[in-house]
């Protein structure tokens, strides 16, 4: 297994030149086809260490040091694969956490810019409703007009506040 | 991984996955060694057991080339041509070789590459020609 230091340091390794036609597109986020059923494993460390010493119980300068050896090794091997375990939860829940945050900061975004809106409609249909009186006072038709336009400019500016007290 | 500890190939990891063009598969040649005896696959490692499964239909075999000590070996993923070069500012021979496929395969990383060291080949004996005059029964 490659460590990830090692895969770091050598994230740079490329050819001078390397003959890429630059065609290939993006694939999936998983690669599609079939997966044989029986599994190939490689052989671990622990199952190399259990070969050597049943071929040779002192090769570590002793029995005894040879199967404190071996239990040290099992020990490393199952707390890597706990950690593992949990690396991997802990990465659903940053995917999931990161998810979250993009959802709660676009809501937040959409809120502002309509609460906006709300602002300018209530403050132009003051406006409007204001003039109301002396619009009439020149155009009966015109200010019954401007009237409606104000009313429904309020109701709009203030539908969303009575929503939000209904939350 | 190395699947061999002892081979002459050692896969020394994938490298900028899913991204095109640049996807690659790198390998360290040590000692002298001919690719031929080499190929990869593709695998899927069950994230919770740790095994492997090998995908059906993925394999890539480098052909009769040789390959000095030290050699680096390249396998992009997508399409592209041979090139006999060197590692980007160094002086180290390298082998660049494309997989040619039209999109990346390593985005995910549960995907790795398989080496495998053949032990053996066989090939079955040139069939027959069979005659497509007989074949033609009745006309």
């Amino acid at each position: 297994m490659v460590s990830s230091a090692a895969e770091d340091a050598a994230d740079k390794i490329q050819p001078n030149e390397s003959g890429s036609s630059g065609t290939q597109q993006p694939g999936g986020k998983t690669l599609e086809g079939e997966l044989l059923t029986s599994p190939l494993s490689s052989p671990d460390f622990s199952n190399t260490l259990n070969g050597l010493i049943a071929q040779n119980p002192r090769l570590f300068g002793g029995i005894a040091a040879t199967e404190l050896l071996h239990s040290i090794v099992r020990r490393l091997e199952t707390d890597n694969q706990t950690l593992t375990k949990k690396i991997d939860t802990l990465q659903d829940d940053k995917n999931e956490a990161r998810e979250s945050l993009i959802s709660a900061r676009t809501e937040l975004r959409n809120e502002r810019a309509s609460k906006n809106i709300r602002t300018i409609c209530a403050s132009f249909g003051v406006f409007l409703i204001t003039q109301l009186i002396n619009i009439y006072k020149y155009s009966n038709g015109l200010g019954i007009a401007i009237g409606i336009i104000g009313i429904g400019l309020l109701i709009i500016g203030f539908s969303s506040s009575f929503k939000k007290g209904e939350k | 991984m190395s699947f061999n500890p002892n081979g002459e190939l050692s896969l020394l990891g994938t490298y900028d996955r899913g991204i095109p063009n640049q996807e690659r598969i790198v390998f360290d040649v040590s000692p002298q060694t001919n690719l031929s005896q080499y190929i990869v696959l593709l695998g899927f490692r069950d994230p919770h057991s740790g095994a492997v499964f090998p995908y059906k239909d993925y394999l890539f075999w480098f052909g009769n080339i040789s390959a000095e000590q030290l050699t680096k070996v390249f396998l992009y993923t997508g399409p592209g041509e041979f090139r006999n070069a060197f590692v980007q500012n160094t002086t180290i021979p390298a082998f660049v070789f494309h997989w040619g496929h039209p999109q990346t395969l390593f985005a995910d990383t549960s995907v790795l590459p398989i080496l495998v060291q053949i032990g053996g080949v066989a090939l079955e004996p040139p069939p027959q020609n069979l005659p497509q005059l007989l074949l033609r029964g009745g006309s």
